[in-house]
């Protein structure tokens, strides 16, 4: 079952002007962050956006949440159509879909004990008294391995390492039970060696809160760990989507293998390596047709001239003229 | 003998707080020509080693004890003047952020041939030429030369510092995590330009916290954990065959997109710096520490060419 979905998802930036543009009256350019885009995530599942620094993601993240406005398209959230939901309606669906973002440093309050940070969420949208709240918010303490939970839940941000800070900033969007989360790169700035445990609580709430995620990363290999299905942006657009092991085992679009081969493993590994041409795309005035022609390899007039749709080939959505053997 | 050799040394941070041992009687060699990664995660001193090694090491932090002989001088113990010679001609740098080592102000080409002419190399049109064929050796193209670092992305931009570092034909070549905030198409990219200088005979020794990159690319790898080097040997042997309980964990924690999928993760968190564990100070979070490793400090021991610095190192292996 369909839990989110976005149709033709449009998000236009316009681009500051000098004062000599502006008493020009010049015409306002805009960088197209998220252009066209369309996707679902399902009921319990978990769709892994890649793509590189500029490609949308986090617009589309905070773009399905609610957290921006869209210029354009649709958005669902258990068949409501919540696009231009405003005011006392939004606040009421909000504890359904929540956020979490890649910096604990900035996501939390510095001046507040990390306990009344978790809890307040029930008191704001008023689910639960403050007494209620605060059982809650030790409860789910220890459900993010902060333990013991009494100890923690009168911690300043700055007393936990940045581990501990995620927990906290992962215990604050659950504890409303939402029934979607939008995860923003929530292990980036982490050590790899406790990488993994942050993971592991997510999953842990995925499976008990048959919770629906869309985590945003720009990593494969965190890609491959946490999402069952995956997509790949490049310039506002998704250029590939499907189940994650069928399209790392075998990309069909050009980006897509780049990506991939670019990545560093430790396992050796015999492959041939794409390589793109080091040419950096202006988001601005993104190139006309295919938006990856500039770089690839294997483009040819059509590329340049025509845009190439997403169409579903094998049980994936590839947009490209000429999709990858 | 070694291109470097870095022995026993210590690094302390004098901070209001307390004394932060960042790099604790740390030893490694690097050959002329070799390619040597240091590993760490955040805190683990590797960049306080990197920054010591061109004695360079930002305040408060002040090198305590050890040696660093490069090409038979000891840079500890250098006077300035000498020094002055071995940075850029002998010894360069490229950081993280090349942004922060560039001039905003200045097009590429004035600061490309202010580091030949003020080494000697060249003057005028001469040291102009110079800077035109370093950026074109770094793959950038030749009216780069006229452009300022805010026009450039952030690939073309460390390609920009690794012209300016490599100009003037160093031995080695420091990089701290210069890939970092880079794209992993780019990061590619860059790497194989290092990589093209290494063959070329540059040495390298790269400082990073992905130890997928440092596997694919080095000759050598040395852990570093706490302030300590943990491991030091052939990276091919520190991959598959890890000695140190450290080491195997990490390992295990790096996500790849091929093979097995699992989520390992290493217990626990880094110590404190201030006050680092006693005895071993991997000991808290290693499965395998008993009351040795939490009162007696190990020393290095080495195992078939490889420097381990714990008490069971060979005997202990972290198992699926």
């Amino acid at each position: 079952m369909v839990l989110v979905e976005a149709r033709d998802l449009k998000k236009y930036f316009p681009v500051e002007k000098g004062v000599i543009e502006r008493i020009l009256a010049r015409k306002v350019r805009y960088v197209r962050a998220v252009d066209n885009v369309s996707l679902e995530v399902g009921k319990g599942e978990t769709l892994a956006l890649v793509g590189e620094s500029g490609s949308g993601k986090s617009t589309l993240g905070r773009l399905l949440v609610r957290l921006l406005d869209p210029d354009g398209g649709t958005i669902t959230f258990n068949g409501i159509d919540i696009t231009r939901l405003k005011g006392e309606k939004l606040r009421k669906l909000r504890r359904r879909f929540q956020i979490i973002f890649q910096d604990p440093y900035a996501s939390l309050n510095p001046r507040m004990v990390v306990g009344e940070q978790i809890a307040q969420p029930l008191t704001e949208l008023e689910l639960a008294s403050a007494s209620e709240a605060k059982s809650e918010a030790l409860k789910i303490l220890k459900s993010v391995g902060l333990v013991p939970p009494e100890d923690f839940y009168n911690k300043y941000p700055h007393q936990l390492s940045g581990g501990q800070r995620q927990r906290v900033a992962i215990a604050r969007a659950l504890i409303v039970k939402p029934d979607f989360i939008v995860a923003d790169e929530p292990v980036s700035m982490l050590d790899v060696s406790i990488r993994a445990s942050i993971l592991d609580i997510l999953e842990t709430f995925k499976r008990e809160l048959s919770l629906s995620t869309l985590f945003i990363t720009h990593d494969l290999a965190v890609a491959r760990l946490v999402g069952e299905k995956l997509a790949i942006m490049y310039l506002g657009k998704i250029v590939e989507e499907g189940p994650t092991e069928d399209i790392l085992e075998k990309p069909l679009h050009p980006y897509t293998k780049a990506l991939i081969d670019s990545i560093p493993s430790i396992r050796k590994r015999e492959k041939s390596k794409l390589g793109l041409k080091d040419v950096t795309p202006d988001p601005v005035n993104p190139p006309e047709g295919c938006r990856l022609y500039p770089r690839c390899p294997f483009a040819t007039e059509e590329c340049k001239l025509r845009e190439p749709k997403l169409e579903t080939i094998k049980g994936r959505r590839v947009a490209c003229h000429y999709p990858l053997q | 003998m070694a291109l470097l050799s870095i022995d026993g040394l210590s690094v302390h941070y004098y901070t209001l707080s307390g004394i932060v041992r960042a790099v604790d009687d740390v030893s490694l060699n690097l050959e002329l020509g070799e390619w040597v990664s240091i590993v760490g995660e955040s805190g683990s001193g590797k960049s306080t080693l990197g920054f010591s090694t061109i004695r360079l090491t930002p305040p408060p932090g002040r090198i305590v004890g050890g040696s660093i002989v490069f090409n038979g001088v000891d840079i500890v113990k250098a006077p300035d003047s000498v020094l002055r010679k071995i940075r850029g001609r002998e010894i360069s740098m490229i950081f993280q952020d090349p942004m922060t080592s560039l001039d905003p102000l200045r097009t590429v080409g004035s600061q490309l041939k202010e580091v030949v002419e003020d080494h000697g190399i060249g003057r005028g049109k001469e040291a102009g030429e110079i800077a035109k064929r370093g950026l074109l050796s770094v793959g950038l193209p030749e009216n780069a030369f006229y452009s300022y670092p805010h026009q450039l992305s952030g690939g073309q931009r460390q390609r920009v510092a690794i012209a300016i570092a490599t100009v003037l034909r160093p031995k080695l070549l420091i990089a701290d995590e210069p890939t970092t905030a880079l794209d992993v198409i780019v990061q590619k990219s860059i790497m194989d330009l290092l990589e093209d200088y290494n063959r070329k005979g540059m040495s390298v020794l790269l400082i990073t916290h992905d130890v997928a990159l440092a596997s694919e690319r080095s000759r050598k790898i040395a852990v570093m954990y706490a302030g300590e080097l943990v491991e030091f040997g052939d990276t091919r042997s520190v991959i598959e065959d890890p000695l140190h309980p450290y080491t195997q964990l990490l390992i295990r924690s790096v996500p790849d997109v091929v093979g097995e999928k699992r989520l390992t993760y290493i217990p626990g968190e880094p110590p404190d710096l201030r006050r680092p564990p006693s005895g071993c100070r991997f000991h808290p979070r290693c499965p395998f520490a008993d009351s040795m490793c939490k009162v007696e400090r190990p020393k290095q021991t080495v195992i078939s060419g490889r420097a381990v610095l714990c008490h069971y190192a060979g005997t202990v292996k972290v198992r699926d």
